[in-house]
């Protein structure tokens, strides 16, 4: 009777409400009463009533230390003005007695101008869509978590499976050993898998996680790569493991089974190393040779920069080119040329008059302007 | 000088203090149609220059900053959705207005540069599937900062072509400082009027083609050019020129010289009008060589040689 009673899938629906008219929504659990880590499946659907407005929804679960969840479906069929949401999570509690889910659920209202701005831009030039943000406080789904019956170790139904390459091996030599757990339940991972123990040395590698995605649960395959080696032969001890099955209610053992391992000894003396490899490290001033280089260098590289500027600053300073060029002019012509070259406000009038003199054959003396222009340029 | 261009100039210096060939510049290029680069150190008068001359020809203006994040539709414009109608409209950019004041453009990237330029020479804008003619006059008076090379986008020289002038300004003098500092201070700056409108400046360019340029002179222009590209020829250094001017160039020194004979009152073209435009005009087009830039050679020294060396008619 217990039996088929789990076997009965519990419908919950936790609460159908309408907000301020705009939106409802649905959660439902499949399960209030877990066990420890059993994992349970919660539904929110939201439907948007008020059909005048914009709306999208922002949802998910607090995050919490009394449970761990993962998101397993999304789906949004609506369109806008008729949104239309489905999240489906998967649930395990990792604290006995009474817990909390608690949600967190954004409404973002926008209007059709928006929306047609927000469209308008492109890769380049995204525009941003103005919404009115508010919170939205829904209640917790409250679960009464039951307690796991004592020394479970791994909770839903696994599968164990080991593997030693060989039994047998020379002193200090590596043997392979391969644990494998698998099945659907919460996920695993067992610390000491193989005890430690005083005569032995285990090489332990990370655990090797693969899982896939059930639509009520998940499934997780496990894999613990060790070694293990000894001077001398030994026995590994046994190792059971109390898993624990929420669907069927009952406790089950996964076993290693002792192991006995034949080492073969070997003479110690080839295994010394007489050779330093790499050698020792020796004391070396290389390092002081390389800083000194350096300060050479440097220094040789700013006395040459200052004997540059010294041997530009000692020359001697020429007069004017300026100066030079008119003084050396034959006629106006070959003036009016340097002078337009100079590009320069001042020599305004005096370019007018040469023009004058040659475009208009107005007479002026050719000698008088050079020196008045001598003048002003020196 | 015409006496519509002096009118112009003196409203203008009501609220420009100096900076006479950045608005000479801005006077030719209005006049040849054509588009100023200006280069020079933040508050000297860019904007209030450009702001001042269309208040005094009541054209519109507009500012655009340009920055990293400045998107092309930002400038040209772009289609906006509305899906209650299900169709796409039009909202024009800054691209269309008169005077445009396209401060710091090599502040962001090339693909707004060049949608900023391609309008420049077009003088049209697509936007979807609409092409629209942008009004004339229109005139780009785009700003560079020297100082900072950090985070900026150099244009490349292609497009510093499609620019009709490049003019460097320079800080006030000191008297010119004083007045600005006294004005600034006590916000005694008089405003300005509008003196002048389209039909005006309609009138000024059609007074600007009866301008005479003599073959000779025409000739010279393109000899100018010509050693901007092979300069060995007229015993210039090959060796500080990388490439020489365009033809766009030898265009572009021909409207402007033309529009100086014009603003200096003669009716014909003298080697003087050239000389004191020839170095705004190749200041963008000619590339200095490595050598030249190593030794610490200015473009405008080698433009002063070009001109020394070419001989005036």
């Amino acid at each position: 009777m217990k039996q088929s009673l789990g076997k009965i899938v519990i419908f919950i629906i936790l609460s159908t409400l309408l907000f301020s008219e705009d939106f409802i929504y649905k959660i439902d659990i499949d399960n209030n009463q877990p066990y420890l880590k059993e994992p349970i499946i919660l539904n929110l659907e939201i439907n948007q009533t008020n059909h005048n407005k914009v709306i999208f929804f922002k949802f998910d679960l607090k995050k919490s230390k009394e449970y761990i969840f993962k998101r397993i479906d999304a789906i949004d069929k609506g369109k806008h003005h008729f949104a239309h949401l489905k999240y489906s999570y998967l649930i395990y509690p990792l604290k006995e007695g009474k817990i909390d889910i608690e949600f967190k659920l954004k409404k973002r209202v926008t209007n059709d101008e928006s929306l047609s701005y927000s469209y308008s831009g492109d890769r380049d030039n995204i525009k941003l869509l103005v919404t009115e943000d508010s919170d939205i406080e829904l209640p917790p789904t409250k679960l009464n978590v039951k307690p796991l019956p004592k020394d479970t170790e791994i909770v839903g139904d696994f599968k164990l499976k080991y593997h030693c390459k060989t039994h047998k091996a020379k002193s200090y030599q590596p043997m392979p050993i391969n644990v494998e757990i698998k099945g659907k339940g919460y996920l695993p991972l067992i610390d000491n898998i193989i005890q430690s123990d005083r005569n032995i040395t285990i090489f332990r590698d990370k655990p090797i996680i693969k899982s896939i995605q059930l639509p009520k649960d998940r499934l997780y395959t496990i894999e613990y790569p060790m070694a293990i080696s000894s001077n001398k032969s030994f026995s590994l001890k046994p190792r059971t493991i109390k898993g624990f099955n929420p669907q069927t209610k009952e406790s089950y053992l996964l076993s290693i089974p002792k192991q006995d391992f034949d080492i073969e000894t070997i003479d110690k003396t080839t295994l010394i190393d007489k050779d330093n490899k790499p050698k020792p490290l020796e004391r070396d001033f290389l390092w002081l040779r390389d800083i000194i280089y350096y300060i050479v260098i440097f220094v040789a590289g700013y006395l040459t920069a200052i004997a540059i500027e010294w041997r530009r600053g000692v020359k001697p300073k020429e007069k004017s080119t300026l100066y030079h060029k008119v003084k050396r002019s034959r006629d106006k012509r070959e003036l009016l040329q340097i002078l337009i070259a100079t590009n320069q406000e001042q020599f305004k009038e005096i370019i007018r008059e040469l023009e004058e003199s040659i475009y208009n054959n107005k007479s002026i003396s050719f000698k008088e302007i050079k020196e008045k222009l001598e003048k002003e340029i020196a | 000088m015409n006496s519509k261009i002096e009118q112009l100039k003196s409203e203008l210096s009501k609220a420009v203090i100096g900076q006479e060939s950045m608005i000479e510049g801005l006077i030719i290029g209005l006049l040849c149609e054509g588009h100023i680069l200006i280069e020079g150190v933040p508050g000297l008068a860019k904007t209030t220059t450009i702001n001042a001359l269309s208040k005094a020809l009541g054209l519109e203006f507009k500012r655009i900053q340009f920055t990293p994040d400045l998107l092309p539709s930002d400038i040209i414009g772009a289609e906006i959705y509305n899906p209650k109608e299900h169709t796409f409209s039009i909202k024009k950019g800054a691209i269309f207005t008169n005077l445009l004041l396209a401060d710091e453009i090599n502040r962001s990237p090339a693909k707004v540069q060049s949608a900023l330029l391609e309008v420049m020479q077009e003088r049209q804008v697509t936007i979807g599937d609409t092409s629209f003619q942008i009004d004339s006059p229109f005139l780009v008076m785009a700003t560079q900062n020297p100082i900072e090379q950090e985070g900026v986008y150099s244009l490349p020289e292609a497009q510093l072509d499609r620019f009709m002038m490049k003019i460097v300004v320079g800080h006030n003098s000191i008297e010119e400082e004083l007045t600005i500092m006294r004005k600034g201070a006590t916000k005694s700056f008089e405003p300005i009027n509008t003196i002048l409108n389209r039909e005006d400046l309609e009138i000024l360019k059609r007074e600007l083609e009866s301008i005479h340029i003599d073959e000779a002179i025409e000739r010279y222009i393109v000899q100018l050019i010509t050693a901007t590209r092979e300069p060995e020829k007229f015993g210039l250094n090959p060796e500080d020129m990388m490439y020489g001017a365009s033809p766009r160039a030898s265009i572009d020194l021909y409207k402007a010289s033309r529009a100086k004979a014009f603003l200096r009152g003669n009716s014909f073209v003298t080697p003087a009008d050239i000389g004191s435009v020839v170095h705004n005009v190749l200041r963008h087009r000619v590339v200095l060589s490595y050598q030249a830039r190593a030794k610490g050679v200015e473009i405008d020294e080698i433009i002063s040689k070009i001109v020394e060396t070419v001989h005036i008619p």
